[in-house]
C-alpha cells in the first residue's frame, strides 16, 4: 500500500488530501470496505469521490439521496412502456405464452439505476452515495445488502451478483444519525475545513494566476469568517469562487471595501452578510479599524 | 507530524512479524476496553476491521496506527474525539510497552515507570500540530497548566493518593481535595475538555482502575468518592476558566439540580419510550382502512404485466411517511422535576426519530438544547448536561411561562412555520405570573399544529396557579405522565 503515491495521484487529480484522508482511501481500496465521509457542507466530500475515480481510472456512478428516494430510483425499474409495446406486438402473432413471458422480463426491459449499475459494471467503478443522511432509514436497509454482500435481489430475475466490486463512498452532513448497522459496515472519515496553508494550496491549484500572498490571505480571512457563528460558513468551493472574483477585479489586497463588495460571493445569507460586515475588523485582523467597522 | 515520542516508537523498529499479531491483539483489546468504558460502542466487527487494517499498514508511524484505529473503531465525530482523548494517555503506553517488550524481551515494569512523564511532556507539542478537532477544547487548559505537568512526580503522587485513600481520610477532607487538584494539574496537558473522559484518564494515571496493582487494598467507596471529587474540581475549574459567566445561568449554578429517580415507574417508562421509538421510526407508514387516493400508474402496470397487461390489482400511490418538523419546548423547572426524566426521555426518543427536531428547555428563559440532545446518550445524561450547560434561569429559578413565550415569539419567528408541529412539555403552572397568552397564541397560529403534554391529571388543570385551560384554548392539550400515556403519543404525532 503506497500512500505517498496515492497522495501524489490525488494531488494530480486536483485534490489535495491530508494524511488521514489518504490513509482511509488507501485502506478502503485495500480492505474493500465502503467509506463513510462525514463533515460540514463544502469541505470536499464529494470531490474526494470524484478524485478517487480519476486516480483509479474508474467510472464514477453517483446516487444523490433525498427524502423519499426509493428502490425504483436507486436500484432498478422495469421499463413498463416497452413491456406494454412488447405485449401489443405479440397480439397479432400467435407466439407462445411462455416465450412471451420470458421476453417480458428480459434484461432488455430492465432499467438500471445507479446502485445496480455500479455492481453490474464489468469494470469496477467508484460508487458515490451522496448525502445519505437525507434519505429515509428504509433506504439504508436497502443499501445494507448491497454494501455487505454486493448483491441485490430482483423478484422477477433472482439475485444479481456483483460483476466487480465498486469502491463505495458515502457522504453525510450528519443531519441525522445513521443506523448502527450501516455505520458498522463502513470505515469512518471526518473531513473538516482545511488549515489556511492547505486551503492556500487548494486555491493555487484551482485558480491559475493567483498570487501566492493573496491566496494565503484569502484562506486566513476565510478561516476567521468560519470562526464566526454563521448560518452557513463558506465552503471551499466558495473561497475558490472568491479567489476568482478577486483575481478578476484585480484586487491586490483584501481591505474593508473589497471585502464588502465581494462578500456575497462567499456568503449567501442576509444575516451572515450583516454579521461579517459588522465584524469586518475582526475578520481582517485589523484591530485599529474594528471600531470604524462597527459603526457602519 | 512529528512526535517526540517517536524515537521510542519507531526506534525499536517494527515488532518482529511473528510478534506482530500478538501486539495487535493486545492493542485492540486495550482500545476496545478503554473506548467501551468511555461509552463508545465498539463491536467485534469493528475490531476485525481494525486488525485487518493494521496488518495492511506499517507500524513505524504512530499517527498512522492512531488514524487506522480511529477510522475503523469509531463511527462518529464525537466518538472520534473521545478516542483521541484516550489515545495519548492509555493506548500509546500500551503499544509502546508492547514494542519495547518485544525488543528487550523484558517484563513491562521498567519501561512503564519511566514512560508517563516523558510521554506527558511530549504530547504538548504533538497535539499542537494535531490537525484534528481537539484543539479548541484544549486551548485554555494548556495555558493554565504551563510547566506544572512535567514538574510533578507522578509516581509519588500516585503513592500519596493511594496512601491517603488507604488511611481512610474523609473523602470531603481538604487533603483529598488538594490531591485531586494536584492530579488534575499533573494531567493538565492531556486535558480533553470533556469532564468524564478526563476523570477516567486521571484515574487510570493514578492506577485507580480495577486491576491496577495496589488498588485491591482500597475500598470501592474511597475510589468512588475520590472520582467524584475529581469530577467536581474539573467542572468547577472549567466554569472558572470559561471566565465571564453569561447573564443567563445554568441551573446547577443556582444550587439546584434536575432531580431524577422520583418517578417510581421508571423502568416502565423506559419500556414505553423504547416502544415509542420503534413506533415513531415507522410512523406514517401504517395503512388505515381501505386504500384510496391516486393510482400509482407505474406500479399498477408493472404488476399488470404478470397478467398479460390486464390490470387486476390497482396499486395506489405510496403515502410518503409524514415527517413533520418538530419544535419541542421542555419545562425543566423544579415543579415538574418528577417528570423531568420522563420529558427528557420523550425528547430524546423524538430526537432519534425526527431529524428535524429542535429543542428548547426553559424555566425563566428558554435556551436551545438541540445540540445537547444530539450528544446525550440517554435522558439522564441529557438532564445532566441541561443542568450544567443550558442557560435556562437568570433570576429566581422559578418558571415564568409568560416571559418564555414572549421571548420565543421573537426568537422562533423564523423557526416555526406551517409545517411545524410545536410541542410544549410542561405543567402550565405560572407561579402567579403573567401567562403571556397573546404571545402563546401568536406562536400557535404560526405553527401548523400545537401539542401540549401536561404531566398533571386533568382534574388539577385549573387549580392553583395552573393556567392549563387558558392555554388549552390555543392548542391540543393532553395528559402525558406515565408509560401508558405514551402509547397514544406516537399516533398523535403521526396522524394528521
Amino acid at each position: 500500500m503506497d500512500r505517498t503515491a496515492l497522495a501524489a495521484d490525488l494531488a494530480r487529480a486536483g485534490y489535495l488530501a491530508d494524511d488521514r484522508t489518504v490513509l482511509v482511501s488507501a485502506l478502503a481500496t485495500e480492505l474493500g470496505k465502503p467509506v463513510l465521509v462525514e463533515g460540514p457542507a463544502g469541505v470536499g466530500k464529494t470531490e474526494l469521490a470524484k478524485a478517487l475515480a480519476k486516480v483509479t481510472g474508474r467510472e464514477l456512478v453517483r446516487l444523490q439521496c433525498y427524502e423519499g428516494l426509493d428502490e425504483a430510483r436507486a436500484l432498478y425499474e422495469w421499463n413498463y412502456r416497452a413491456q406494454l409495446l412488447r405485449i401489443q406486438a405479440a397480439h397479432g402473432s400467435d407466439g407462445d405464452w411462455g416465450g412471451l413471458r420470458d421476453d417480458l422480463f428480459a434484461e432488455e426491459f430492465l432499467l438500471e439505476r445507479p446502485l445496480l449499475q455500479a455492481i453490474r459494471s464489468e469494470q469496477p467503478v467508484v460508487l458515490l452515495v451522496d448525502e445519505i443522511d437525507k434519505a429515509d432509514q428504509e433506504f439504508e436497509a436497502l443499501l445494507l445488502e448491497l454494501l455487505s454482500d454486493f448483491q441485490v435481489s430482483i423478484p422477477e430475475l433472482g439475485t444479481v451478483h456483483a460483476e466487480s466490486h465498486p469502491l463505495v463512498i458515502l457522504t453525510s452532513n450528519a443531519a441525522r444519525e445513521l443506523t448502527e448497522a450501516l455505520k458498522r459496515r463502513c470505515l469512518f472519515l471526518t473531513l473538516d475545513y482545511p488549515s489556511p496553508e492547505r486551503e492556500r494550496d487548494i486555491l493555487l491549484e484551482h485558480v491559475p494566476g493567483l498570487p501566492d500572498g493573496i491566496a494565503l490571505r484569502i484562506a486566513e480571512v476565510a478561516q476567521k469568517i468560519r470562526d464566526l457563528d454563521l448560518r452557513k460558513p463558506p465552503a471551499i468551493s466558495e473561497t475558490i469562487d472568491w479567489a476568482h472574483t478577486l483575481l478578476l477585479i484585480g484586487a491586490t489586497q483584501i481591505d474593508q471595501a473589497v471585502l464588502r463588495e465581494t462578500l456575497p460571493v462567499v456568503l449567501k445569507h442576509r444575516t451572515d452578510l450583516d454579521l461579517v460586515a459588522e465584524r469586518a475588523g475582526v475578520v481582517l485582523g485589523q484591530t485599529a479599524s474594528a471600531g470604524r467597522a462597527g459603526s457602519r | 507530524m512529528s512526535h517526540p515520542g517517536r524515537s521510542a516508537w519507531g526506534g525499536s523498529g517494527r515488532p518482529a512479524p511473528a510478534d506482530a499479531p500478538r501486539g495487535i491483539d493486545g492493542l485492540l483489546l486495550q482500545a476496545a476496553t478503554a473506548l467501551r468504558s468511555a461509552d463508545v460502542p465498539v463491536g467485534s466487527g469493528e475490531l476485525l476491521d481494525a486488525s485487518r487494517a493494521l496488518l495492511a499498514v506499517s507500524w513505524d508511524d504512530e499517527a498512522t496506527v492512531r488514524e487506522v484505529l480511529a477510522s475503523t473503531l469509531v463511527k462518529s465525530a464525537e466518538h472520534r474525539e473521545r478516542f483521541l482523548a484516550l489515545w495519548d494517555e492509555l493506548l500509546r503506553h500500551q503499544v509502546l510497552r508492547a514494542a519495547l517488550d518485544a525488543q528487550r524481551g523484558l517484563g513491562g515494569t521498567g519501561a512503564g515507570d519511566e514512560l508517563p512523564g516523558e510521554a506527558g511532556a511530549g504530547q504538548g507539542d504533538g497535539e499542537g500540530s494535531d490537525p484534528t478537532g481537539t484543539q479548541g477544547a484544549e486551548g485554555d487548559g494548556g495555558s493554565g497548566g504551563e510547566g506544572s505537568g512535567s514538574g510533578l512526580d507522578l509516581d509519588e503522587l500516585m503513592r500519596t493518593v493511594q496512601a491517603a485513600m488507604g488511611e481512610g481520610s474523609g473523602a470531603g477532607g481538604a487533603l483529598m481535595r488538594d490531591l485531586a487538584r494536584l492530579a488534575i494539574e499533573a494531567a493538565r496537558q492531556q486535558e480533553s475538555g470533556v469532564v468524564g473522559v478526563d476523570v477516567q484518564r486521571i484515574r487510570r494515571m493514578l492506577g485507580l482502575t480495577r486491576g491496577s496493582e495496589g488498588v485491591e487494598q482500597l475500598s470501592d467507596e474511597a475510589i468512588r468518592a475520590f472520582t467524584e471529587l475529581l469530577r467536581q474540581e474539573l467542572e468547577e475549574q472549567r466554569t472558572l476558566r470559561t471566565g465571564d459567566l453569561p447573564p443567563q445561568r445554568a441551573l446547577a449554578q443556582l444550587g439546584r439540580d434536575l432531580s431524577f429517580g422520583q418517578s417510581p415507574d421508571e423502568a416502565a417508562v423506559m419500556k414505553a419510550i423504547h416502544a415509542l421509538r420503534r413506533q415513531l421510526a415507522v410512523a406514517g407508514h401504517s395503512r388505515r382502512g381501505p386504500r384510496s387516493g391516486p393510482i400509482d400508474l407505474r406500479r399498477t402496470i408493472r404488476s399488470s404485466l404478470q397478467t398479460g397487461g390486464v390490470p387486476i390489482e390497482i396499486i395506489p400511490q405510496r403515502e410518503h411517511p409524514r415527517r413533520p418538523q418538530l419544535v419541542a419546548l421542555c419545562d425543566v423547572s423544579t415543579s415538574v422535576s418528577g417528570s423531568a426524566v420522563f420529558f427528557l426521555s420523550v425528547v430524546s426518543a423524538l430526537a432519534d426519530a425526527f431529524s428535524r427536531l429542535r429543542t428548547w428547555a426553559f424555566i425563566e428563559v428558554a435556551d436551545e438544547v438541540t445540540e445537547l440532545c444530539l450528544h446525550a446518550t440517554g435522558p439522564r445524561q441529557l438532564g445532566q448536561s441541561i443542568t450544567t450547560q443550558a442557560k435556562v434561569a437568570d433570576h429566581t429559578g422559578y418558571t415564568d411561562y409568560g416571559r418564555v413565550f414572549k421571548q420565543l415569539a421573537v426568537d422562533l419567528a423564523d423557526v416555526i412555520d406551517r409545517r411545524t408541529t410545536f410541542i410544549v412539555l410542561g405543567d402550565a403552572r405560572t407561579n402567579g405570573r403573567d401567562p403571556g397568552v397573546e404571545a402563546f397564541a401568536a406562536l400557535t397560529s404560526r405553527a401548523g399544529r400545537t401539542l401540549w403534554l401536561n404531566p398533571e391529571p386533568e382534574l388539577y388543570w385549573n387549580y392553583g396557579d395552573s393556567e392549563s385551560s387558558t392555554y388549552a384554548k390555543w392548542c391540543e392539550m393532553h395528559r402525558c405522565a406515565s408509560a401508558s400515556d405514551l402509547t397514544g403519543l406516537a399516533r398523535l404525532l403521526a396522524v394528521d
